[in-house]
């Protein structure tokens, strides 16, 4: 390795002789360290951010070993590091900021579009902002500076990706526990309980036999707490087991074979609608009772 | 909600596993065995049709409120049907 004193656009070495950082940058502005693996785009920054008084450059690499070489060495208040320097990018970033020598040097990625579970995935990892090759060079400075300055930076779509990503995560984090460890077989007999199907009826379905239904079934009601299909079904009603779950077609084929047929057995006595709004109670001691759906299935 | 001798018109208000609460109109006896249907909307239960619930069971409690009469009962047997 061969460090490299520089400050700024005109000190900018040529690609042949990276690694490029210095050790000695004193400077009381944003430090900055450029990873990118193509020259061309980590000149233009340096250019850009050298007529900044407040912006350093301070390193720069165009590999990944050079660039974890250079955050570990150089104390940087901002690494901007591209995402291509890497073929997995998400993890790369985690071990940037792992080895960054200060503790608050902040992140900023910049990258091909990313997707929804890519971005929040980066931020997640402590990237603090997301850039593409196609920025402004005056975005390009204000990121920089906002970032320095310990908000995040992301486009319109990222901020809205990530509200709803924190959404998700604080209604899984009041949905029942049991909840997450339920597998798609275990939801799927699930599935069939609340419709009403026998076990004989659920097994076909799965693609098993009848025992094997019932130790899921046994599973579930161990995992969840409860006794028999009914406390199961409460349960669905009330945590909104299957909100989201899509059945698979050999479901709805099945219905279309087996429901409608029954139908006219049905509503013969007084109906007691369960409302939407009634409340339910968590599942409490009760009697033996008699599930005919599933001994007769 | 059916008793061995009359039907009765009756709302829920409160359901469980262990058993449901019901408001109603007329006065039922502690101990009457009863027959009901559940109903669980298919937008509650997250499923595409609708499920009924066919319970028997047996009033535990019967109380006079005032907002009406309450009657507690306990399911002693269930099966589901599909509609």
């Amino acid at each position: 390795m061969t460090p490299r004193a520089r400050n700024g656009g005109e000190d900018v070495s040529p690609a042949s002789s990276f690694p490029e950082y210095s050790l000695e940058a004193k400077t009381a502005g944003i430090r900055i360290i450029l990873a990118d693996s193509e020259a061309i785009f980590r000149m233009g920054m340096a250019r850009i951010f050298s007529g900044e008084s407040d912006l350093d450059v301070v390193a720069q690499a165009d590999t990944l070993p050079l660039t974890l070489g250079a955050v570990a060495e150089t104390p940087a208040d901002v690494i901007l590091f591209e995402a291509g320097l890497s073929a997995t990018p998400a993890e790369a970033v985690s071990e940037v900021a792992r080895r960054a020598v200060l503790p608050t040097a902040k992140l900023i990625l910049v990258t091909p579009p990313a997707g929804e579970q890519e971005t929040v995935d980066y931020l997640r990892r402590g990237v603090r902002g997301i850039l593409t090759r196609t920025v402004s060079p005056e975005l390009l400075v204000r990121c920089v500076r906002k970032v320095a300055a310990g908000e995040t930076w992301l486009d319109k779509q990222g901020v809205n990706w990530v509200i709803q990503a924190y959404r998700s995560q604080a209604l899984q984090g009041n949905a029942p526990k049991q909840q997450l460890r339920l597998s798609e077989k275990e939801m799927l007999i699930i599935s069939g309980v609340t419709q009403g199907l026998k076990n004989k009826d659920i097994a076909r379905e799965v693609g098993t036999t009848e025992q094997v239904v019932k130790n899921y079934l046994r599973k579930i009601y161990d995992k969840l707490q409860i006794t028999d299909r009914l406390e199961l079904a409460l349960y669905s009603m009330h945590h909104r087991l299957l909100d989201g779950y899509i059945p698979r077609p050999a479901r709805e084929q099945h219905q279309r074979v087996t429901g409608p047929g029954e139908a006219a057995e049905t509503a013969q006595a007084a109906i007691v609608a369960a409302s939407p709004g009634s409340r339910v109670r968590p599942p409490q001691a009760k009697p033996q009772r008699h599930d005919s759906t599933s001994n007769d299935g | 909600m059916k008793t061995p001798t009359a039907e009765y018109r009756a709302k829920t208000t409160d359901i469980s596993a262990g058993g449901i609460l019901f408001h109603t109109e007329s006065e039922i006896a502690v101990g009457s065995e009863v027959e009901f249907t559940i109903e669980m909307p298919r937008d509650v239960l997250g499923t595409k049709h609708p499920v009924l619930v066919k319970c028997q069971g047996r009033v535990v409690r019967f109380a006079e409120e005032t907002s009406g009469r309450s009657v507690a009962v306990v399911i002693d047997e269930y099966h589901f049907e599909r509609i």
